[in-house]
């Protein structure tokens, strides 16, 4: 008991910093000499996501797959962060405080590359990470912060898929890919959240359950439409999308939604918002325009699903209504929740979390669905408000705030 | 006019599905202010016991003489049964700890939903079973309209069934002591009622009704499936909202009102936009009555 203190309390010493060089260093040795090594312990190939999915296919390769990780990741990881620990103070000395965020985004950022960068699998994960962390914190927003119960999160997607693929396939020249894409992406988000007006208005009456089927009727809706409309294919599905999504795209629409999601919080408009979850009469009162409100949160809502549905469909370069059905929606709102009402941090731990757990669990086919909901369950008996339901990381705390109170949780 | 009456019909037959799974949601809200989402894939598990009772009947038929009728009431008990003691399983490991968490437990029941379908995915397999038929069909014809025992046999015993659960909430203690709770669930453990006792009696009552709409839903349209709770479930949910949510009178409307919408869309409409008619509509109805039609707005304090 006293060692895995001793052990805690001595990780917990090594600084943040540390710990991002650390893994880069990991990755980069990985990018170097993963190969080489995954044969010499005795594996048939580099493993692409720890060697998990090997040992699953075959426990034989479990010793192996271990020693693989402890060799590759846990041990230079630890030998780097320690040897950088001391650097740390230093390093912080010299940036101005302003600038200690992009640094860390940056690190990240070239983290994702390395470690991710060159094997299709790895880009897979990552930009479907990427992809259900704008999902859980554009949802967040509405479940969370502005306390509705919308389950239609998908059909938002789904608009904002197929308006981005028509763009990229019949309007926008296919030589300019890269270029328009964002501007594609951008303009399935802006429909999307017209779409999200469909919701938005009737909230102005319809409250709770009753407004949470509503959510659910314009989901239905949506794909419904969407499969009566043969010119996109009807319930064929739409294709020829260009293979567009990459983790740098995933990684910074990733990143600009949350620090736009966690600023937009944070505004006064913000407040408002979390004004109409505490009380809605109470902030109606206070001078706060419900309505307006409503109509933002929903609609930057929508919009952001709408961008993560662009991503998606230039992901997979398939889409079919079907795909942005109520089982789509299930799933964001499961990363919500295991990840932790109104918390940013809590809906980018929950969407990786998820990501990983999806992946990880694939090869058990059909028992994975039985496993992800009891290990909800158990997570949610033991913690009712999720993995960090109200509070934050520090780093998405603002430092007026962050002083005054101390950081919520680290 | 034979052709409407036709389509009433179908109409009630529909109707009477989705009210008798709209009364769980109903029921389960009422009592606890809490959307059991599992509730369709509950459904889903009474047709499915259902399908493995009537086999077994079926086959015990065959070898000493047993009744119609038998063969059917001994279904219907034995998906009812297995099909409780599910329900009360899940009540009891996975929304009871949770009780006074209302957003967690919603995230739970929609877990439990996915659970279900995936435990009969990998228990049944993903093949469509097509359920045996356990009375003598017989159509009969007045004049251009048709109507056959199935039918005839899904009204009546919907029918029945909320005749009977009528009888229980407003005639007897128990039914007193939920009704009781969906008024005041402050007061109500201060009179001596034990809470979890009714809260378990309703989840026992509305998986029992559900169990039923599985097997009626089987003669119906004789598939079962591990995903055939979704739709059905939704739909009946969306039927308990548009009744007023809560409201047992208002849950037999709505599945009713539903059921005659999805047919009338269905006999005007192509039949792919069905589902996308009886959502307009229904968040039509939503938009002019916000709490459904037997729902009561709850007044705010200001």
């Amino acid at each position: 008991m006293a060692l895995t203190q001793k052990l805690k309390s001595h990780l917990a010493s090594i600084p943040p910093l540390a710990y991002i060089l650390g893994l880069l260093a990991a990755a980069v040795t990985e990018r170097l000499a993963g190969e080489p090594v995954a044969v010499s312990v005795g594996l048939p190939s580099m493993p692409s996501l720890f060697g998990i999915t090997l040992s699953q296919r075959s426990p034989v390769f479990l010793p192996a797959a271990v020693a693989y990780d402890l060799l590759m990741y846990l041990i230079p990881t630890y030998v780097v962060a320690r040897l950088a620990t001391p650097l740390v103070p230093r390093i912080l000395e010299r940036l101005a405080k302003s600038s200690l965020r992009p640094v860390y985004v940056l690190l990240v950022f070239a983290l994702l590359l390395v470690w991710g960068g060159y094997h299709e699998y790895r880009i897979l994960v990552l930009s479907l990470m990427g992809i259900n962390v704008i999902l859980a914190v554009s949802l967040n927003l509405v479940n969370g912060y502005m306390g509705e119960f919308s389950v239609g999160h998908a059909g938002f997607m789904g608009v904002g898929a197929y308006v981005a693929s028509i763009l990229t396939v019949w309007v926008f020249p296919r030589s300019l890919g890269h270029l328009m894409f964002p501007l594609a992406l951008l303009a399935g988000g802006v429909v999307a959240a017209l779409a999200g007006l469909l919701v938005a208005i009737p909230s102005f009456k319809i409250r709770g359950d009753y407004l949470a089927i509503i959510t659910l009727a314009v989901n239905y809706i949506i794909k419904n439409g969407i499969e009566n409309i043969e010119k996109i294919g009807g319930s064929r599905g739409f294709m020829g999308m260009a293979k567009l999504t990459n983790i740098p795209w995933a990684f910074v629409w990733s990143v600009l939604t949350l620090w736009l999601i966690r600023n937009f919080v944070l505004s006064p408009r913000g407040r408002a918002v979390v004004a109409i979850r505490e009380d809605e009469i109470a902030a109606e009162t206070m001078t706060v325009d419900t309505r307006y409100t409503k109509i933002l949160g929903f609609c930057i809502s929508s919009f952001f699903a709408g961008i993560a549905g662009g991503l998606f469909a230039h992901l997979l370069l398939y889409i079919n209504p079907s795909t942005f059905s109520l089982l789509k929606s299930t799933e964001v709102l499961v990363m919500v929740y295991l990840g932790g009402m109104a918390s940013i941090s809590g809906s980018l731990l929950g969407a990786v979390t998820f990501t990983l757990l999806l992946e990880l669990l694939r090869p058990l086919e059909v028992w994975k669905w039985v496993l992800i909901p009891l290990l909800l369950v158990g997570m949610l008996l033991r913690r009712h408000a999720g993995l960090m339901g109200f509070r934050e990381f520090s780093f998405l705390v603002p430092r007026e705030e962050a002083e005054s109170h101390g950081s919520a949780s680290d | 006019m034979a052709y409407f009456l036709q389509q009433f019909i179908n109409a009630v037959q529909l109707g009477s599905i989705y009210a008798l799974v709209a009364l769980g949601y109903s029921m389960v809200y009422g009592v606890l202010r809490f959307i059991n989402f599992a509730h369709g894939d509950i459904f889903m598990v009474g047709a499915l016991l259902a399908y493995v009772g009537a086999g077994f009947l079926l086959r015990l038929a065959n070898q000493i003489f047993l009744p119609g009728a038998v063969v059917f009431v001994g279904t219907m008990l034995f998906s009812m049964a297995g099909t409780t003691l599910i329900a009360l399983l899940i009540e009891k490991v996975a929304y009871r700890p949770l009780r006074q968490y209302r957003l967690s437990v919603v995230i739970t029941a929609l877990g439990m939903g996915v659970l279900l379908e995936h435990l009969a995915l990998v228990i049944v397999g993903p093949w469509r079973l097509s359920f045996p038929l356990l009375v003598a069909n017989h159509v009969y014809r007045f004049g251009g309209v048709s109507i056959s025992t199935i039918q005839l046999l899904i009204i009546f015993v919907s029918l029945a069934l909320m005749i009977l659960l009528e009888f229980l909430v407003q005639r007897t203690k128990q039914g007193m002591a939920m009704r009781a709770i969906s008024y005041d669930r402050e007061t109500l453990p201060l009179m001596g009622v034990s809470v979890n006792q009714i809260v378990s009696l309703t989840f026992a009552i509305s998986s029992c009704l559900a169990a039923a709409g599985g097997l009626l839903y089987g003669h119906a349209y004789p598939i079962v499936e591990p995903y055939m709770g979704i739709t059905v479930g939704w739909k009946s949910f969306i039927s308990a909202v548009v009744g007023g949510i809560g409201s047992i009178r208002g849950a037999v409307l709505g599945g009713f009102i539903l059921g005659f919408v999805e047919i009338g869309a269905g006999a005007v409409f192509p039949s792919r936009m069905r589902d996308l008619i009886s959502f307009v509509v229904l968040m039509t109805v939503l938009l002019i009555r916000p709490t459904g039609i037997y729902g009561v707005a709850r007044r705010q304090k200001v």
